[in-house]
């Protein structure tokens, strides 16, 4: 009664500032909370004119036809392949880099390469898309010169399915690089310098001082980036594929998101492709929780 | 000791080596482009390799890009996109990422936790999109102005700015009569310049960039942002040079030698901007990155 109490007291008082709090909470009521009531839709055979409430109720028909198609382990492999490349390539290198520009000793050239790095982050995915389209065409820099060079022959990269994981993941290194070792350049500037001076007094070298001083104190930022990393392992988006795919390497090329948008937005297919995108979601969000106790667990670090 | 300060001065060597050669790899695609932008279509066409240097000099690409009044029009509405998201963003934001930021407001933290939890989980692509269509928001500019103009990350960064503020100055503005709001604007805004300039940053390169929310929601080409009219372009481009290589060259070939440069064109047109203003925006960019990964 008490803490009721205490509570409509405290909305009185500060009713200002709850007032202005309000335009934030019905944004992301409406935008964000009314859409994922709008996940009924996967349970339906929704049909837009007759609405959510007015569309023929199927259960989970739709989550069925899915797990039961083709297609499901085709997007759901090409998914988690890209995701485990990703994380296994575009997840470590940047650490590696952080830690090669913290050994850098002249600042200029530390500054001068940051900002080159971290230049392509910059690009639009689709001038991104643009530049991959033309280097790696048949008469590009990388289909066409580079190719000639290793095999003799050129090939349009992007209409053979071997090489679309390839272009996926080295794109994603030249984009990101430079910018997701932002994080791990500040945590090791915060590094306690009289703590490397102790250790080179105790004859540590500087790759035992990498090992059992820089690494240790970043390494909470390492978990939670990685926390990050994992929660959104399936969630591979289908902004960029969208601009670089066609229909002849779906083999490869074919993931969750983008079988969503198609199966949704072109073929109309709305409660299957929701249900699709919900199977998606729910894993994803599990994935979160998981990665965050685990973290928890095994190193007092956690996202929540 | 000797040993140890020669191979560390080898090391050092390799590491800059390596240092340079990565900042290399980073820059060289786009040195090319920008070259290949500048070349005669003729001369590029037989160019084999890197272009670093403009193969006889043209503006041929840029003048094919600039007839295309569809350019201008997206110029002209990805400005438009960009400005009113950028004020209401930073607006809407700060309102809210102060109020949070108040650590003896009760309902703090289930407010928080609403916001936050849309990070982990949404509704995905048709319920948005439904959404949207009910709304009545499709082929109008809300459609591409709301998505994104309100982030839980923006939030987290701007709360985290505030709290850092000392409280004594809201209570010594309270003492003088002033309110929530007044006390916001005239007390904190002056106080928070950078961190402004970052959210407003965020939300600029984010809506300039961007182009699927458009393609979702945008049917009507005369809405169109410059991002979706360059994908058309690229895409358009693409499909002729892919028609005439079938086609065995001929009397397109001029064509597809002039969409190659084309291509170029649009590509440095739509990032131009970014970039001028991009050593500006880098260090606020940092800065951002490093708030938002502070955990309370």
């Amino acid at each position: 009664m008490k803490k009721k109490h205490y509570l409509i007291h405290d909305l009185k008082k500060n009713r200002a500032y709850y007032f202005m709090l309000v335009p934030v909470l019905v944004y992301f009521i409406i935008f964000s909370y009314i859409p994922m009531g709008g996940l009924v839709i996967a349970f339906e055979n929704f049909r837009p004119a007759q609405g959510i409430l007015g569309s023929k109720f199927v259960g989970l028909k739709n989550f069925q036809d899915f797990f039961q198609s083709v297609y499901f382990t085709r997007v759901l492999r090409n998914t988690v392949v890209l995701s485990l490349l990703s994380l296994l390539i575009c997840f470590p290198l940047p650490i590696i880099f952080a830690l090669l520009l913290n050994e850098v000793q002249r600042l200029r050239f530390k500054k001068a390469v940051q900002t080159i790095t971290y230049m392509p982050y910059f690009i639009s995915l689709v001038v991104l898309a643009g530049i991959i389209i033309d280097f790696t065409s048949s008469d590009g820099l990388v289909g066409g010169t580079i190719m000639r060079m290793v095999t003799g022959q050129s090939v349009n990269l992007l209409s053979d399915s071997r090489y679309f994981r390839s272009i996926m993941i080295i794109s994603e290194l030249w984009q990101g690089l430079g910018y997701s070792s932002i994080i791990y350049v500040a945590a090791l500037s915060g590094v306690n310098p009289d703590l490397y001076e102790a250790a080179a007094i105790d004859g540590a070298g500087r790759w035992k001082q990498t090992l059992h001083i820089t690494l240790p104190s970043i390494s909470s930022t390492i978990i939670i980036m990685l926390i990050l990393k994992c929660g959104s392992l399936l969630a591979i988006g289908a902004e960029k594929i969208i601009l670089i795919y066609n229909a002849n390497i779906y083999e490869t090329a074919d993931v969750i998101s983008t079988f969503v948008y198609r199966k949704g937005l072109q073929e109309f297919n709305y409660g299957y492709s929701t249900a699709v995108g919900m199977f998606n979601s729910v894993i994803n969000f599990a994935l979160i929780l998981i990665t965050n106790k685990l973290a928890k667990k095994f190193s007092d670090t956690s996202l929540f | 000791m000797r040993t140890e300060s020669t191979s560390r001065k080898i090391f050092l060597a390799a590491n800059a080596v390596i240092l340079i050669l990565i900042s290399v790899v980073c820059v060289v695609p786009i040195i090319h482009v920008i070259m290949s932008s500048l070349s005669d279509p003729v001369a590029l066409s037989t160019s084999r390799g890197l272009v670093l240097w403009p193969k006889k000099f043209s503006l041929a690409g840029y003048r094919e890009v600039m007839k295309a009044s569809s350019v201008w029009k997206g110029y002209a509405h990805t400005l438009l996109y960009v400005s009113v998201q950028t004020v209401l963003g930073v607006f809407f934001t700060s309102l809210g990422a102060y109020v949070l930021s108040r650590k003896y407001l009760a309902f703090k933290n289930p407010a928080m936790f609403l916001i936050s939890f849309t990070m982990m989980f949404n509704g995905g692509l048709i319920p948005n999109y439904v959404l949207m269509s009910r709304l009545g928001l499709l082929d109008s500019i809300w459609s591409v102005i709301i998505p994104g103009c309100i982030t839980p990350m923006n939030l987290i960064i701007m709360r985290t700015f505030f709290s850092s503020i000392p409280d004594s100055l809201e209570e010594s503005a309270k003492l003088d009569g002033a309110g929530a709001f007044k006390i916001l604007v005239t007390v904190y805004y002056p106080l928070s310049k950078a961190s402004l300039a970052v959210i407003a940053l965020f939300l600029i390169v984010a809506q300039w960039n961007s182009y699927f929310i458009a393609m979702i929601y945008l049917q009507d080409r005369d809405l169109w942002p410059l991002q979706l009219v360059l994908k058309d372009l690229i895409a358009t481009a693409q499909g002729a040079a892919i028609l005439s290589s079938q086609s065995g060259g001929g009397s397109s070939g001029l064509t597809v030698m002039l969409t190659k440069v084309v291509n170029y064109a649009v590509i440095v047109v739509g990032t131009l901007p970014i970039f001028c203003i991009y050593p500006f925006v880098q260090k606020y960019f940092v800065a951002g990155v490093m708030i938002g990964s502070i955990k309370e």
